[in-house]
């Protein structure tokens, strides 16, 4: 069964290429690294799949209605805007509003899923205070827990672990290991080929909106791959069963 | 945690029921509290019944149902625009509104069809919402959004101001400061009927897009995936704003800053949820209305002290504390 | 850079220096100007050998105080508003003078030996014209029937036709007497009534007016003077007996929508009412009597039906009431008031008395509903449309 299939899905901007047709296919149980360098075109591939951009070829979230997308789908997107002083724990009940009747308050399940999200991104001591008056860091974590609580079969997240301290970067890539775990899967887009190394199952690096390596980590990240795509010199190893990636230099 | 919204949305009910009540009583025709009330309800004495029944009673209907529509068009187009600047004066929907009444009666078309008055004001007020609406956005930031809303209110102050003077009618030229300013005096139950429709047509539009607005904290992109759809909330506040802030210009005039004071003074109070503000905004800007407009009764009985004057007395600072209080935010 | 300051301040100072020089010019040639234009005009001194032998008005009243009193080419121009219908009673016999729009340059080239203006006649052109060397007389509007016969007297005077004032100060009494109320008849009260709530109290011609017909101003035992705002709910608690308001404008304004009032319904629908054209009550004139023998009319026929509660009679549509002196600055605002929305009651003109120009006067707009009560057949009809 699969969670989202891209089928030839090509995304132009003017008369830009952003992204090539992308043939693509992802199963539950996944947690999809997106890896490559900066516009590489992985923002622009998770919209398009999403459809919030408009793209050419087909997209199954794409082509589902609005309401039923929602709950086949979470989007956590790069701009982490928190528009108004709301209260963390409502902020993260946000993520409830797909399967919530208009005026309905919240039920059991939504209060469970809610506290759930909230305990695993370490926000719970925060529930009551207003959201715009945490740190960049935990406010990305709330935003991360608002994707959590939608507790939707698939997650896509845009650089989720971006500005978090490696303990809390640690429990986010955790938390969307966990949710693989679990029979759902997560595409996440990843600048940290560490922390891609480390968690995810299977990763699809991106190189001038094509998609140049799809496979587990140890296939996809080799120092041949790194110097072609990134123009970097690293160091691979394997620790603890557990693949290490340190980048070292620019390649000459 | 008890949760107190219920109980802030009584207690703002109970004091737009007082003022109501105060509005009613108020008035050049010094009547005592027990005829007052006797003529009311039961129409005792026949010129105290016409004072209350036909010239007192509907200017605080209108008071009522004008605030609440500030107040909630206010809270609406901030949950949209994600910016608490945002209000149908400064951003020129009314200027608006007011150019397209003022065109239905000066050209004679609303004496023919009464209907026009607030179907042109609506058609102004929906035109300008569109271009802002349209301006708004991810490239369009709030300091796009609020000098498009200077040049629109400018515009169409001026546009006002050409027809009323080139109109040969010796009244027109006089009667700028009705549209600039506003004002409720010797409104009849004709404007309530006319206005009306208009008003609560909006308000259910309005009320439609409460959901759409909480959603929209985590900015567009989320919204939609979170299943909101865009284009539908976008017309909701189009229509919405238009009907309701049209129809209120139409028979009172452009009253300016209510829709920025209102919003602003509850948000706190109801955690800053824009769909929780919708409601507890429209009952605050009836209350801040009623007051104005008692305010405007006792300051000046006797001359022809407009509404807005009050109301931009205390808005205004108000707004340039606002700013001052967001400028890190804006540019 | 300094090299271009430098410059720019020498081009500054350039500029200051050539404007001051004008500045200077320009102040020495003005007094040169009222001497060439004396040369060739009629100087003021001489006026005293006779009475002025082109006078031209500048404003409506003065108009018309000049028509009927001026001998025959001795008045050569009027001002644009005596041909207005709506304003002028004399509005045919206008065309026989040039039209003037009050501009200085076209009375200058008019070279007139007298020109009459109304003191409100905008300050610029009436300094101007008198800088330029011309005889300005400024009549100051009527508030009360002694202005009136003063006003004519004085336009005798200046004119050197005082027989022919004295017999329109006289006609003007001897209607004023016609009119007159019986000291044992009942003086009903009436209210007036102007666009934006304004009335007249005691002080104005308008009160006059009223008083002169046998009726009690409300605005006056209100205590209010002048020309005052008052407010509708003190007009309803009054409970007038004759509403007297004007007359809509063509293109509406929403004053006017505003003076019918629904409050005002249950008064209109008992109440008498009068139609007066604007023409007689703009200004202080013969013609004001005329205003007021309608009024006394409209009182007789109030008293015959019995006062206020004579239901089965068809109201007649209310009075128009337009404007006391024109240029007052107030009353200026507070012409003509309006027929409402959509319960409309038409404003039919008669003229006031079958003598004067009936024909002249134009019939209101009509609006849209029908109206509450129907136009009344009795009142001399055929007005020609505006």
């Amino acid at each position: 069964m699969s969670l989202l299939t891209l089928r030839d899905l090509c995304v132009r901007l003017g008369r830009r290429t952003v992204v090539q047709p992308t043939t693509l296919e992802i199963g539950p149980g996944e947690l999809v690294g997106l890896v490559g360098p900066n516009g590489a075109g992985k923002s622009s591939l998770m919209r398009a799949a999403l459809g919030l951009l408009p793209a050419a070829g087909f997209s199954s979230l794409a082509a589902l209605p609005a309401p039923e997308r929602a709950r086949a789908a979470a989007w956590l997107p790069q701009s982490r805007e928190i528009a108004w002083p709301v209260s963390v724990e409502t902020l993260v009940a946000l993520g409830r509003h797909p399967r919530r009747a208009p005026g309905a308050p919240l039920s059991t399940m939504d209060r469970a899923a809610i506290a759930e999200a909230m305990a695993r991104m370490d926000v719970a001591r925060f529930a009551e205070r207003p959201a715009t008056e945490l740190s960049g860091g935990e406010q990305a974590r709330v935003l991360i827990a608002r994707a959590l609580a939608q507790a939707a079969p698939l997650t896509l997240a845009d650089e989720p672990a971006a500005g978090l301290d490696p303990a809390h970067q640690l429990a986010c890539m955790g938390a969307f290991a966990e949710l693989a775990a679990e029979g759902r899967s997560a595409v996440v887009s990843l600048h940290d080929l560490g922390l891609a190394a480390r968690f995810c199952t299977r990763l699809v690096m991106l190189h001038a909106g094509r998609v140049v390596a799809d496979g587990p980590p140890a296939e996809v990240l080799t120092a041949e791959r790194l110097r072609e795509v990134y123009g970097i010199e690293s160091f691979i190893a394997s620790a603890d069963g557990a693949l290490v990636i340190q980048p070292l230099s620019l390649t000459r | 945690m008890k949760d107190s919204y219920p109980l802030l949305l009584a207690a703002l009910s109970l004091l737009v029921a007082l003022l109501f009540c105060a509005s009613l009583l108020i008035g050049p025709a010094a009547l005592g509290l027990g005829d007052s009330l006797a003529a009311l309800l039961s129409g005792r004495g026949e010129a105290e019944t016409l004072v209350m029944r036909e010239i007192r009673a509907p200017r605080a209907v209108l008071g009522l149902m004008i605030g609440a529509t500030l107040g909630l068009s206010g809270a609406a187009l901030q949950g949209y625009l994600r910016n608490p600047l945002a209000e149908p004066g400064l951003l020129g929907v009314t200027g608006a509104a007011s150019l397209g009444a003022v065109a239905a009666i000066y050209t004679g078309l609303s004496l023919v069809v009464p209907l026009a008055l607030p179907l042109m004001a609506l058609g102004g007020a929906a035109l300008a919402s569109l271009l802002l609406l349209g301006l708004a956005g991810a490239r369009g930031g709030a300091l796009t959004l609020i000098l498009a809303g200077v040049a629109l209110s400018a515009l169409c102050g001026a546009l006002t101001a050409l027809a009323l003077n080139l109109s040969p009618n010796p009244f027109a030229a006089t009667e700028i400061m009705f549209w600039m300013m506003g004002s409720l005096a010797d409104r009849s139950w004709l404007h309530v009927q006319l206005a009306a429709p208009f008003m609560l047509a909006g308000w259910a539009a309005l009320a439609f897009a409460g959901r759409g607005l909480d959603a929209l904290t985590l900015g567009e992109d989320a919204a939609a995936s979170l299943g909101v759809r865009l284009d539908r909330l976008r017309l909701a506040l189009v229509l919405g704003t238009a009907a309701s802030v049209g129809a209120a210009t139409a028979v009172a005039g452009g009253i300016g800053f209510i829709g920025l004071v209102a919003p602003h003074l509850l948000r706190r109070a109801v955690g800053a949820r824009p769909a929780r503000l919708l409601p507890a905004a429209a009952l605050g800007g009836a209350a801040l209305l009623l007051a104005a407009d008692i305010a405007v009764r006792l300051i000046a009985p006797e001359r022809d002290l407009k509404l807005g004057v009050l109301t931009a007395l205390v808005g205004a600072p108000f707004f340039l504390r606002l700013v001052f209080s967001t400028r890190r935010r804006l540019a | 850079m300094i090299r271009g300051s430098g410059i720019a301040r020498a081009a500054v100072v350039a500029l200051a220096g050539a404007a001051a020089l004008a500045g200077v010019v320009l102040a020495g040639a003005a007094p040169v100007a009222p001497a060439l234009v004396a040369a060739s005009g009629r100087p003021a001194s001489e006026a005293a050998a006779g009475p002025p032998a082109r006078v031209v008005s500048l404003n409506l009243c003065t108009d018309q105080m000049a028509m009927l009193t001026a001998a025959p080419g001795q008045l050569h121009s009027v001002s644009f508003m005596a041909s207005d219908p709506r304003s002028s009673v004399l509005h045919e016999r206008a065309g026989a003078y040039r039209r003037n729009h009050g501009r200085a340059e076209e009375i200058f080239l008019m070279r007139p030996d007298l020109i009459l203006a109304g003191s409100f006649t905008t300050r610029e052109t009436v300094s101007m014209l008198r800088r330029l060397g011309f005889r300005v007389e400024e009549f100051a509007p009527a508030a009360s029937f002694d202005d009136i016969r003063a006003n004519l007297r004085r336009m005798g005077a200046l004119l050197g036709r005082e027989p022919q004032a004295e017999a329109l100060v006289a006609e003007l009494d001897a209607r004023l007497e016609a009119a007159r109320a019986a000291p044992h008849e009942a003086r009903p009260l009436a209210a007036l009534r102007y666009a934006n709530s304004w009335s007249s109290g005691t002080g104005t011609l308008s009160h006059e007016i009223l008083e002169a017909a046998g009726l009690r101003n409300l605005a006056a035992e209100m205590g209010l003077s002048g020309t005052a705002r008052l407010p509708l709910e003190r007009l309803v608690m009054g409970a007038p007996e004759l509403l007297v308001t004007g007359r809509p404008y063509a293109p509406p304004s929403m004053a006017e929508q505003e003076v019918r009032h629904p409050a005002l319904d249950p008064l209109l629908s008992r109440a008498a009412g009068a139609t007066i054209a604007d023409s007689r009550w703009v200004c202080g004139a013969p013609f004001t009597a005329e205003a007021v023998a309608a009024l006394a009319a409209a009182r007789r026929a109030l008293i015959a039906r019995g006062g206020p509660e004579g239901a089965d009679h068809a109201a007649l549509p209310r009075a128009g009431a337009p404007q006391p002196q024109a240029s007052a600055p107030s009353e200026a605002l507070t012409t003509a008031a309006s027929a409402a929305r959509q319960v409309a009651t038409p404003a039919l003109e008669g003229a006031s008395s079958a003598r004067t120009s009936a024909a002249q006067d134009a019939a209101a707009a009509l609006t849209g509903a029908a109206p509450p009560e129907p136009a009344p057949s009795g009142a001399p009809s055929q007005e020609a449309a505006h």
